[in-house]
């Protein structure tokens, strides 16, 4: 009865005056929208953190480097007066980390290194050159290895290339794989000349180039540095992908970033809806921080956990 | 089925209006040769703004059932011609109740869009803050650059929500000459859409 008398009301309305009003209260039968649009765009203010998220690792430069403010605004004097660089640096780490967090998990040695990083950077007027000469990825992946689901992880490097920066892959762990020595096969690779690498574009942390790269049938072995050809992980993986026992899915990515000889610092994306999201710092890295690089990376940073110089000041 | 069918329309954004053909800007000094000044990149930044959002508008038509049959085919051409030609361009697709995103090619996606069903109205709000990363220069006279968008979706059948979320997307934005007879012979600068990819879905309350 009620959706019957909805639709003579409707009915009724519209073609009246075109507008339907319903007293408050009434159950009306869904039937009677039909003339509303398929398709309503409304549009809205951007949210805070949509604004203040680190959505580009050179937005984390910048804040880095106190050019912008956790805001996400241009530093200029008078924001600078307000705001200390501490606080800007300080934004710069997940706060949702446990390890800082005296009512979780604290973590005093963890706690410690971040205030003497900060303090670090502050006394000495540390800043990030550009981010393309240094900067390092892991690459988490899922696979399907014959049927069966399994994980790994890539590593590369940021490489200057004429006009432009390249990444890379260095080295992998790949344990559900046996590495292998294969001449023959790494001779195949080799004689192609094509040159095929992996884009570094401004979207650097989003690895799709490699995705479409491998999709198209380009040996794994080719985007690799010098000594990546003579790598038996790479080798063993390259293989298996080419022949489609592997077929990389999902890839998850962390980008590691020397601040000095003595500190690395790992960023994460964070995507959730908070002003403090994007990349951020999730670890960091010293003689001091009680976290262990990835040790496939560790040749990479000599003097990581060397005792720290004195400060300069 | 239901899940493929709310994915397709996870990427729509944008107004309702119609927009007419890529927009060429620059001039005929704009040579592959030279480098850009910073307030020409800067300039570009508005351009690839306007692509980006040319791009949810043409998805808005081609999505939309109550719009001519002509249009939405034209809508959808357009749509195409947005993107880089000649590389293997992806447009990837998500939703709150899975972690997995699947990537499609354009044409594919765009066809997706097209045929979906499932819905009796769709609302999607758009939110006024297209982040564009600084322009890098990866070649002579080109330069690649990201933008970041973020879109609230509702999908309604029969009058009842049956789906809703936030995502944040990156368009990734190629910026090179062009030559195109059709406005004369000169070579100008454009900026051309590249893999769309998802960074994060959320689940929205709907008031």
């Amino acid at each position: 009865m009620k959706p019957l008398l909805g639709l003579l009301l409707s009915l009724l309305c519209n073609s009246v005056c075109g507008q339907v009003v319903f007293p408050a209260g009434l159950q009306l039968d869904t039937l009677i929208y039909t003339n509303e649009p398929f398709m309503v765009i409304r549009y809205a203010a951007p949210e805070p953190f949509m604004l203040s998220r680190l959505d580009f690792t050179d937005d984390f430069r910048k804040r880095f480097n106190y050019e912008t403010a956790p805001t996400g605004k241009k530093m200029d004097d008078t924001l600078q007066r307000q705001l200390s660089r501490k606080v800007c640096l300080e934004s710069l780490f997940d706060q949702t980390d446990a390890r800082v967090n005296r009512r979780m998990n604290f973590d005093r040695r963890y706690f410690q290194a971040k205030e003497i990083l900060i303090d670090q950077i502050i006394e000495n007027e540390l800043y990030l050159p550009g981010m393309d000469s240094t900067l390092y990825a892991s690459l988490n992946f899922t696979a399907d290895y014959m049927g069966k689901e399994v994980s790994g992880t890539l590593y590369l490097k940021k490489v200057k290339a004429p006009y432009s920066f390249r990444w890379k892959i260095i080295d992998a762990s790949v344990p559900f794989l046996h590495s292998q020595k294969d001449p023959e096969y790494v001779k195949t690779v080799l004689a192609d000349t094509t040159l095929k690498y992996i884009r570094s574009n401004a979207h650097e942390t989003n690895f799709l180039s490699l995705y479409s790269l491998l999709r198209s049938g380009t040996p794994l072995l080719k985007l690799t540095d010098e000594s990546g050809v003579n790598n038996r992980a790479l080798i063993a993986l390259s293989k298996s992908i080419q022949t489609k026992q592997c077929v990389l899915d999902q890839f998850s990515v962390s980008i590691f970033i020397p601040v000095t000889d003595n500190w690395v610092v790992k960023l994460e994306n964070f995507t959730r809806e908070s002003e403090n999201s994007g990349w951020l710092i999730s670890d960091l890295y010293s003689e001091l921080s009680g976290s262990q690089l990835p040790h496939l990376l560790r040749n990479y940073f000599p003097g990581l956990y060397q005792p720290l110089k004195p400060s300069s000041k | 089925m239901k899940n493929s069918l709310i994915l397709f329309f996870l990427l729509l954004t944008g107004s309702a209006g119609f927009c007419q053909g890529p927009t060429i800007i620059g001039d005929s000094k704009t040579q592959a040769d030279d480098d850009l000044d910073e307030n020409a990149l800067k300039d570009f930044n508005e351009h690839a703004k306007q692509k980006v959002e040319m791009f949810q508008n043409y998805l808005t038509i081609v999505a939309d059932k109550t719009q001519p049959l002509e249009k939405r085919l034209a809508a959808q051409r357009q749509a195409e011609d947005l993107f880089i030609k000649g590389k293997d361009i992806f447009i990837e697709v998500s939703s709150k109740n899975s972690a997995k995103k699947t990537k499609y090619s354009v044409m594919d996606y765009l066809e997706r869009v097209f045929n979906a069903q499932g819905y009796t109205q769709v609302k999607i709000t758009f939110y006024d803050t297209c982040l564009i990363s600084d322009w890098k220069k990866v070649g002579n006279g080109k330069y690649e650059s990201v933008a970041t968008i973020y879109q609230q979706f509702e999908g309604y059948f029969q009058g009842k929500l049956k789906y809703s979320d936030r995502t944040s997307k990156t368009v990734e934005l190629d910026l090179d000459k062009m030559r195109d007879t059709n406005y004369d012979s000169s070579a100008r600068a454009t900026v051309l859409l590249g893999n769309i990819t998802v960074e994060h879905t959320t689940a929205v309350k709907v008031n």
